[in-house]
């Protein structure tokens, strides 16, 4: 019994982990109508941006976090504006934009290496004793991710639900041209979305790294197959299914570690995954047609 | 791009650079079966390399066979496991199978990384090339062109053959409309399937002669994210059919090449904006 609170408190972080970086990736999906396979390596950035604030430049480590953070947000809207935005006023198809993203990863990815190196490398935070609540063993880093996950999801809803953007955004996901002619500055939504977008990847690269310790330039894109599970679970363009893919998911991978060798763990998201298409391959398919 | 053109012409003249291009090409037929001729734009298709190469590699280490029957064993073990998982991944189009199939090489990937007796704790697999032990006696850099040349031509071949035949047609109807073709009573899940399980058997031919190549695998190497990206950017480049595929090998090749030559360090960075202003340009057309 023991085992199974602690990998249920395991899954739960790990959940929280997923739920930051599916929630942005879904969203994005939803107002752009289109994938981004490059969204491993904004994870990256969220990563390197915390390790030089946090460790070259010695700010403490959670302003570290939040400007790290940012600055992802800011990349996904600079990436956007420079290399995606031309394709999409050219009307480029969803499946060629999935090729220039596709590529963009490269990009990104060999970007970061010339910047940050090919190593391994960690944060200042350490692993910390484990703190025990209740039948729970979880360190304070681990407790920190599920909290912050919490108050981001919380936040997104009230973004959603409240805000004139938030309203836009849902506006833009049901009709983009019924959103347009109604008003909407699609651009700016577009704009505020990939912000958004690339700040829940920074977030989601910054728990991942502290939960896996230590971390390189591919640590989030070897990381991405496991969101998109959570992501294609909760229905692609989905925000609040995204939540619940990543808590499934979450929690199937961790708590599968008490039946079968925990190097292959991760490979339940694809178990799980291949079990939704093969249960419900019609509700999965009906968002876009053939590419 | 003309210099990077030029500069690539020029990497002609050294002795060994050919295998990158025949490596490409059949990189390109294997996405081309899928892709091309199904409409199935797989965005996974470097898990089939990365089969082929760990079974040809784990044929030659463990069982001490010859290359030249480890190779088409690890052909044909990425043929049957195309075959098993593409039952699975071809019940959903477009999108769906574009992510399906990122997952499964993510999956895969992971799998490999992490499992215990693969490879040793350095999680480096080693095909030992000196001393009494070796299999086969590794074969110099025009030894590699010319397995690469056959297989390049073996692919080509193939898939001429493939187009013309009652395969190809269903393929051709599947692609175009895949409803119609269930209406018209063509067998499309065996089609699909076929397709997928072919690609699979020449990325994994391919993997298995790199895996021979470069001696030293760890899951980095043989799921490098720029061979997944030359593959589907080759036939995009360059077109389906029989000869598009070869088409967008040799530019592709050209064009990292010469940007290699000016910039070695800056080799993959420039190879993938390339790629994506190559398709900017096939979409302007």
């Amino acid at each position: 019994m023991n085992l199974f609170f602690l990998a249920l408190g395991f899954g739960v972080v790990t959940a929280s982990v997923l739920a930051l970086a599916s929630v942005g990736l879904s969203l994005q999906f939803g107002v752009t109508n289109f994938v981004n396979f490059a969204y491993g390596a904004y994870l990256a950035f969220g990563m390197f941006f915390t390790y030089t604030l946090d460790v070259t430049a010695h700010v403490p480590f959670w302003l570290a976090a939040v400007v790290a953070t940012l600055l992802t947000g800011l990349v996904s809207v600079v990436v956007d504006r420079l290399v995606i935005e031309p394709f999409v006023r050219r009307r480029t198809s969803p499946f060629f934009l999935l090729i220039v993203t596709f590529g963009l990863q490269l990009v990104l990815l060999n970007v970061i290496q010339a910047v940050w190196g090919v190593g391994f490398e960690s944060f200042t935070t350490g692993t910390g004793t484990p703190l025990h609540l209740g039948p729970f063993s979880i360190t304070g880093d681990q407790l920190g991710i599920v909290v912050l996950a919490v108050v981001a999801m919380v936040l997104v809803h009230l973004l959603l639900t409240r805000t004139t953007l938030g309203k836009s955004m849902r506006a833009m996901s049901d009709d983009s041209s019924l959103a347009k002619v109604s008003g909407i500055d699609t651009g700016r939504v577009t704009m505020w979305t990939w912000f958004v977008s690339g700040c829940l990847a920074g977030l989601g690269g910054i728990t991942l790294a502290l939960n896996t310790v230590s971390f390189q330039a591919y640590t989030g894109n070897t990381f991405l197959f496991v969101i998109f599970a959570a992501v294609i679970l909760g229905g692609i363009g989905q925000i609040y299914g995204a939540m619940l893919g990543a808590l499934c998911i979450g929690l199937a991978v961790e708590l599968s570690g008490l039946w079968i060798p925990g190097a292959y763990k991760l490979d339940v998201a694809f178990g799980v995954l291949v079990l939704a298409l093969l249960l419900r391959p019609q509700g999965l398919i009906a968002t876009v047609g053939k590419a | 791009m003309a210099v990077a053109i030029g500069a690539g012409a020029l990497a002609l003249a050294r002795p060994g650079s050919l295998d990158t291009l025949l490596l490409y090409a059949v990189l390109a037929q294997s996405w081309n079966l899928i892709g091309g001729l199904a409409g199935y734009a797989s965005f996974g298709q470097v898990v089939f390399f990365g089969v082929g190469g760990y079974l040809t590699a784990l044929a030659m280490v463990r069982l001490g066979l010859s290359f030249y029957l480890a190779m088409p064993l690890g052909g044909l073990g990425a043929a049957l496991f195309g075959l098993a998982v593409g039952d699975l991944v071809l019940r959903v189009r477009g999108l769906y199978f574009a992510v399906a199939t990122l997952v499964l090489a993510g999956a895969t990937k992971a799998v490999l990384s992490s499992w215990p007796g693969l490879a040793g704790p350095s999680g480096v697999l080693t095909i030992t090339t000196v001393g009494l032990h070796q299999p086969t006696a590794r074969p110099g850099p025009l030894g590699f062109d010319a397995v690469y040349l056959a297989l390049a031509a073996v692919s080509t071949a193939g898939v001429s053959v493939l187009v013309r035949s009652r395969l190809g047609d269903s393929l051709a109807v599947i692609r175009d409309d895949e409803d119609l073709a269930g209406a018209l009573g063509i067998a499309v899940r065996p089609a699909k399937v076929a397709a997928f399980s072919l690609s699979g058997a020449l990325a994994g031919l391919a993997g298995g002669v790199y895996a021979f190549q470069v001696t030293a695998l760890s899951p980095a190497v043989l799921f490098a994210p720029l061979l997944s990206v030359v593959m589907v950017a080759a036939v995009v480049a360059g077109g389906a059919g029989v000869l598009g595929p070869l088409r967008g090998a040799v530019l592709l090749w050209l064009l990292s090449a010469g940007v290699g030559s000016l910039a070695p360090e800056l080799r993959d960075v420039l190879v993938a904006s390339l790629i994506v202003a190559v398709v900017l340009v096939e979409e302007g057309r």
